[in-house]
């Protein structure tokens, strides 16, 4: 069984940041490098493999809020940092099985959006927008029916009304066109090959230089 | 039931019957079963009328079989319009006599309540067990030119053309049916699909495409039942002719409960814009576009790319026509300095120099047809929007006004500019080039059909409208050149 199924099986309705990620990873679409520890001597070895700046966040499998529970702190750069952010999240997080996760802090400062979700007519339709702090205000997102060809993948970057952001822009590198298709196209192959998976959001998707990063990833379950 | 491959020939007796039988004729002038005879009789279907009545004797002349027994064999479609409740044994008779074809006109199923759904189940049933094909229940009926078939609840005269429309609406069907008429849109086909029993909204976009009679084909829809199957037959059919889709009920999309922003904001931006996208759909978003897209298809040549020329007789109708074909994805086209010098020789000294190309009011009746002959000739030009037709009309009442206050005299007060002769050559120009030049009229409140020595087109009643009209042109034309290139 598959992370999906297991999750599934146990009338879970949501994925964890790090399963999400998972399953997208074996999707092929690039994640953050991230690891999951339990006390502070994982921490220590988990940063000494990432490296500083470092993004530290509750794992949970029942919020899809992180931030408003206090359970995210980015940009931490020293041990004192991370340490005293370790035994924040973990006070917060109200899981029976606490772990906090590691991540590598991706530098971009464009923020995408990339999705899924299950239409009563349509079936399974992926998403892409403009992501971040700007998703809920701007609403500025496409969708196609999957599955989807790269041509739709194409079309739906040039549909939102901030495509400009994908080009190279105050000298920032052109959005990789090819990997952001990439991505579409297995959301939308995700959703036909698993029937539990009812929302998918990637947000942010952000462009590192060029290329697309999932720093953040939620994955809604069917209820049982 | 989903389309299956022989969907066409069992569409036939539908649209093209030989003999028809009205099971539930009425001698009461208030009853449908009356009207809808009436229709068929002054429609003018040539094939013969057997009206169904248990009472027997005549009907508008017309002899009245006592029951489907007795009905001849020539008869190949049904027209019901008795009860709900007496519906599936009517079906029943009618399978019975070989007759599988039947509109069923007879309303109180499954858009009724609870009881009328399950009327409408066992009626399902039946159809299934019987190989029966129906439209309805609840249908408003079916019109074919190509027979005068009007099987139509209320009376209408269409004019004849290309268009095929299916509608999920009955109302809508007359409204378009209705307004065709003097906006140039002609009809073949008509169907109202009713509650889609059992032949649904993508079994007529199937067979429409295959139709040759239909050039353009309209869909009214609300609801789906089968997505991906409507997405299926929207597709292939675009691929064949244009598929002009307006959506009802959009504003409800949005009632799913969601936890994801994927999920929430598919309400906000509608899937079924996706869809139709996807398909190669032209979404109109109103009545009134959908009849000036519809019009655009019958009467232009396709432009083969999205550069626009803008013509106008004054300043502020190029201005809001070229902010419309931005926003609408049309490119205006800049004229290079051999074009320019070219139209310094055709236009007043005093004109725009660029595009849109403003004529600055000019009274010279040979700005017009020798700026339209240079323009159209240009490669990068893919169409023009000509703005201020019929502007006669409104120098005639200057004219007549001027005349019954005797102060005219001999003076020869008459305008040339965009008449009749400016709108042949405009036709002359697009049969030539083929290309389209969507001419704007400048006194009509309304998209209208015009007649210059028996060749039609269309005057658009504003800018926007117009703009619309091109960018629906060449969202098609792009996914034909887009499908041909994959």
């Amino acid at each position: 069984m598959n992370i999906i199924e297991q999750a599934a099986a146990k009338g879970r309705t949501m994925l964890s940041e790090y399963e999400s990620k998972r399953v997208l990873e074996a999707h092929g679409i690039p994640v953050t490098r991230e690891t999951l520890v339990n006390n502070l001597d994982e921490l220590a070895t988990a940063v000494k493999e990432i490296g500083y700046p470092i993004v530290l966040k509750g794992c949970t499998q029942h919020t899809a809020h992180k931030t408003e529970k206090g359970l995210i702190k980015i940009d931490i750069r020293n041990e004192l940092e991370a340490k005293e952010a370790f035994n924040t999240i973990m006070t917060n997080l109200d899981d029976d099985d606490k772990s906090v996760l590691v991540q590598e802090m991706v530098k971009g400062s464009r923020e995408l959006m990339a999705g899924l979700t299950r239409d009563a007519q349509f079936g399974p339709c992926v998403m892409f927008g403009l992501g971040g702090i700007f998703a809920e205000i701007l609403k500025d997102v496409s969708f196609r029916v999957a599955p989807i060809e790269k041509e739709n993948a194409l079309e739906m970057m040039k549909e939102i009304k901030a495509h400009k952001i994908l080009s190279n822009i105050r000298g920032m590198e052109a959005a990789d066109l090819d990997a952001l298709a990439e991505i579409l196209i297995s959301l939308g192959r995700i959703g036909l090959e698993n029937e539990e998976v009812d929302e998918i959001d990637i947000n942010p998707l952000i462009l590192s230089g060029g290329k697309p990063v999932a720093a953040d990833a939620l994955f809604v379950l069917k209820p049982a | 039931m989903t389309a299956s491959s022989n969907a066409k020939p069992e569409m036939v007796p539908l649209f093209d019957p030989k003999g028809i039988a009205l099971i539930g004729a009425s001698a009461n002038p208030n009853k449908w079963g009356f009207r809808i005879l009436a229709n068929l009789i002054v429609g003018g279907f040539e094939g013969p009328l057997y009206p169904v009545n248990p009472n027997g004797g005549e009907i508008l002349g017309i002899r009245v079989y006592p029951s489907i027994k007795k009905i001849p064999p020539d008869a190949d479609l049904g027209i019901v319009t008795v009860p709900a409740i007496k519906v599936c044994d009517i079906l029943k008779e009618c399978a019975g006599i070989g007759l599988r074809s039947l509109i069923i006109i007879s309303s109180g199923f499954s858009e009724t309540g609870s009881r009328g759904e399950a009327l409408e189940n066992e009626l399902g049933r039946c159809a299934r067990r019987e190989n029966m094909r129906l439209i309805g229940p609840n249908t408003m009926g079916v019109y074919s030119s190509k027979c005068n078939l009007h099987a139509l609840m209320p009376p209408l005269q269409p004019k004849i053309g290309g268009a095929s429309y299916v509608s999920q609406s009955g109302n809508l069907g007359v409204q378009m049916l209705s307004w065709g008429r003097e906006r140039g849109v002609g009809f073949c086909k008509f169907v109202s699909s009713g509650n889609e029993l059992d032949l649904r909204c993508e079994d007529f976009l199937e067979y429409f495409a295959e139709d040759p009679e239909s050039k353009v084909i309209i869909a009214y829809i609300e609801g789906l039942d089968d997505g991906i199957g409507f997405l299926q037959a929207a597709g292939t059919a675009s691929g064949k002719k244009p598929v002009i889709v307006f959506k009802g009920g959009k504003t409800e999309d949005g009632g799913r409960a969601a936890k994801s922003h994927s999920g929430a904001l598919a309400g906000s931006y509608s899937v079924y814009t996706a869809a139709f996208r996807q398909s190669g759909v032209i979404e109109a978003e109103s009545t009134d576009a959908m009849l000036d897209f519809t019009t655009a298809f019958l009467h232009f040549p396709l432009p083969r790319g999205n550069r626009i020329v803008i013509m106008t007789r004054g300043g502020g109708w190029g201005v809001v026509c070229a902010d419309a074909c931005r926003k609408s994805g049309l490119r205006l086209v800049s004229l290079s300095e051999r074009i320019i010098s070219r139209l310094n020789q055709v236009l007043p000294s005093y004109w725009s120099h660029g595009n849109p190309i403003d004529f600055a009011a000019t009274l010279n009746p040979e700005a017009f047809p020798n700026c339209l002959e240079e323009l159209i000739k240009i490669n990068d030009v893919d169409g023009i929007i000509a703005l201020g037709m019929e502007y006669g009309d409104r120098t005639k009442y200057l004219a007549d006004k001027l005349k019954s206050m005797n102060r005219l005299g001999d003076i020869d007060l008459r305008e040339e500019r965009g008449g009749a002769s400016d709108i042949e050559l405009a036709l002359d120009l697009m049969d030539a080039y083929q290309k389209p030049v969507i001419m704007v009229s400048g006194v009509s409140s309304h998209t209208k059909a015009v007649s210059i020595n028996g060749r039609e087109t269309v005057l658009y009643s504003s800018p926007e409208n117009a703009a619309r009209a091109m960018a629906a042109l060449w969202r098609y034309s792009h996914f034909l050149l887009k499908t041909k290139a994959m």
